[in-house]
């Protein structure tokens, strides 16, 4: 069994084609459109998948799809003997795909809650720019990585590529300063603020990063979209997003040699970023969120790093 | 510059009966019963001074009238005379506890803090696990202009001076098994703060309570956790907001805030504190919770330098 590739991941957005234009112009990806269903769905290649760009009402979506990362699909010439050979349950039968190739969809039961379908490769050129060199990861809201792991290592074939524990503690010190008494610097003990558990998983040129809030006693902050991020907010987010939609696809960043830059390049084209500048992230790396307004309702973020 | 020392500090308390309970049975200050008016007035010794203990509509306490500590009385042979000679504004006058004479000042004179002259009472004290009045708070908006008032025109010296600041600093860790750890710390946050000023009226000291910083918001549900600074700056605030400057609560010297506090609670009174945090002046502190008494009457202990304080404890 090698391990499988990426064909796409599909976002569902407010309108495809002012999505597709911003990929086109601000980022300079390639763009290519398919027909599905009838209707025509904007693909911009990044790194050797890509991005296709749907409606929320898009009947290829399935019902009730909300704006986000919708789901992922995983090349497989043959989608049907994978998926038997995985041992998923599926939710349908084989159907037409993006690009017009077989397509099967397995049940979010079985994966963690990302929505997964195998589908054959849609055979399209790579995507590079001076802004964008890959999908650096797939951020998942999930509630058990070890049944991710399960799924998508044992079963599907995919490769380990790290784990990591991220925290937040905080603490605090009393200063009084008088011009009589003793000094006093009085230092509460620490106080873990915000955990989580992040498990990458390798499929393609990218990883699923599976971010399992550890901290479940702690109360959620409440909605920090505006401020730049933290471990605590973050670990807020993903608590949020699984009370909210239940565990799954939750963000999409790309791989940037310069997060500050790719930020800077994009408020000067007139998007709203969270970040002005890069932030400690997973995997030894600065991260940068872009506002989830600028492609309508999807949360994205840069990732700048060296490969180890 | 001899200045003028406490005669009385009149608490006003919905369940006195329960405040007398703490004052004269937990703490075991010494009682007299003071005429006044033609009823009995509880005064309680403590140190060279005395609290008495009202209903918070008692006719002797002017309005505005609510539970707290309502005013403080400072000794003097002639307390018209003291008014007229310091150019304060009496607004009342009359008889008071014991048939001594009294003035009321008005408040607006000395930022927002009821005060009043009193010929000198003579109230009996015992020592005991409460051995002193420690200070008067005074939760206030201008230190200056209560020192102008309280130190250079009534001649009560400045004890010192103090800033408290509370500051919290985050650190953020990501523990790869790939790629190593990364610490992160953020640079420190300010959470509240307060400037405070210390003038002396006899065995006892005004604490002047300053927020640092207005711009730093108050928050909720002080009074259900452990105390700290930036909940007494939020209390500040609040009262400020609230009430206007004034005094804002009454905190009595222990020479042992580790054995008193957990006793109390033992007697069955409601404790903010259960041991001696870090206070002003090098001191601990602990509260006992308002709703003892009926809730508006705030008193904490106060564990001085002297008696061991903060350094004792913490080192």
């Amino acid at each position: 069994m090698t391990a499988p590739d990426l064909a796409y991941v599909a976002l569902s957005v407010d309108d495809p084609e002012a999505s597709a234009a911003i990929f086109e112009k601000d980022f300079q990806l390639p763009r290519r459109d398919f027909s599905c269903g009838g209707s025509r769905v904007p693909v911009v290649s990044v790194g050797r998948s890509a991005l296709a760009l749907f409606r929320p009402d898009d009947p290829f979506l399935g019902p009730d799809a909300k704006k986000g990362v919708h789901h992922m699909a995983i090349a497989a010439a043959d989608p049907e003997a994978a998926a038997e050979a995985s041992g998923i349950a599926r939710t349908g039968g084989v159907s037409e795909g993006l690009g017009g190739g077989p397509q099967v969809a397995l049940s979010p039961e079985a994966t963690g809650g990302v929505r997964t379908r195998l589908a054959a490769p849609l055979g399209i050129g790579p995507g590079l720019s001076d802004m964008v060199e890959r999908i650096d990861h797939i951020g998942v809201a999930s509630a058990d990585n070890e049944a991710a792991r399960e799924a998508f290592m044992d079963r599907l074939g995919c490769v380990y590529e790290s784990e990591q524990t991220d925290s937040e503690t905080e603490t605090v010190s009393e200063n009084f300063t008088s011009d009589t008494y003793n000094y006093i610097f009085h230092t509460r003990p620490s106080r873990l603020v915000g955990s989580m558990r992040v498990t990458f998983i390798t499929v393609g040129d990218t990883e699923l990063e599976f971010i399992q809030d550890l901290t479940t006693g702690n109360e959620v902050d409440a909605a920090r979209h505006d401020a730049a991020g933290n471990t605590r907010g973050d670990r807020s987010a993903i608590a949020r997003y699984i009370a909210a939609r239940g565990a799954g696809l939750h963000h999409i960043a790309f791989k940037t040699p310069d997060v500050a830059g790719s930020l800077g390049k994009l408020r000067a084209a007139g998007h709203r970023t969270i970040d002005r500048t890069g932030r400690p992230g997973s995997r030894r790396a600065l991260i940068g969120f872009m506002h989830p307004t600028m492609i309508g309702g999807v949360l994205m973020h840069f990732v700048q790093r060296e490969e180890v | 510059m001899a200045g003028y020392a406490l005669a009385y500090l009149a608490l006003a308390a919905r369940d006195a009966e329960a405040a007398c309970r703490f004052l004269g049975g937990s703490l075991g200050l010494e009682r007299t019963d003071v005429a006044l008016g033609g009823r009995a007035v509880p005064f309680f010794g403590v140190g060279r001074s005395a609290v008495a203990l009202f209903d918070p509509y008692d006719p002797y306490l002017e309005e505005p009238q609510f539970p707290g500590v309502h005013h403080m009385a400072l000794a003097a042979a002639d307390p018209a005379d003291a008014a007229v000679r310091h150019g304060l504004t009496v607004t009342a006058e009359g008889a008071g506890p014991d048939g001594r004479r009294f003035v009321v000042i008005d408040p607006r004179e000395t930022v927002g803090i009821r005060t009043r002259f009193i010929e000198p009472l003579d109230i009996p004290s015992a020592d005991g696990p409460a051995y002193r009045i420690d200070h008067l708070g005074i939760a206030t908006d201008d230190n200056d202009a209560t020192v102008r008032v309280f130190s250079d025109n009534l001649g009560c010296p400045v004890e010192s001076t103090q800033t408290d600041i509370e500051i919290r600093n985050v650190t953020e860790s990501f523990v790869s098994d790939k790629y190593g750890a990364v610490y992160h710390s953020r640079p420190p946050e300010i959470l509240g703060g307060l400037r405070d000023v210390f003038i002396a009226v006899g065995d006892c000291e005004l604490e002047l309570l300053m927020d640092y910083d207005p711009a730093l918001k108050p928050r909720d549900g002080l009074g259900d956790e452990r105390g700290n600074t930036k909940g007494d700056q939020s209390a500040i605030a609040k009262f400020v907001a609230r009430r206007g400057p004034g005094l804002a609560h009454v905190a009595f010297a222990t020479r042992d805030i580790d054995a008193l506090l957990p006793k109390l609670a033992g007697d069955g009174w409601r404790m903010i504190d259960l041991e001696g945090r870090p206070g002003g002046r090098g001191s601990l502190i602990g509260f006992v919770h308002p709703s003892n008494f009926g809730g508006g009457l705030l008193i904490h202990f106060v564990e001085p330098q002297a008696d061991g304080g903060y350094a004792a404890k913490y080192g």
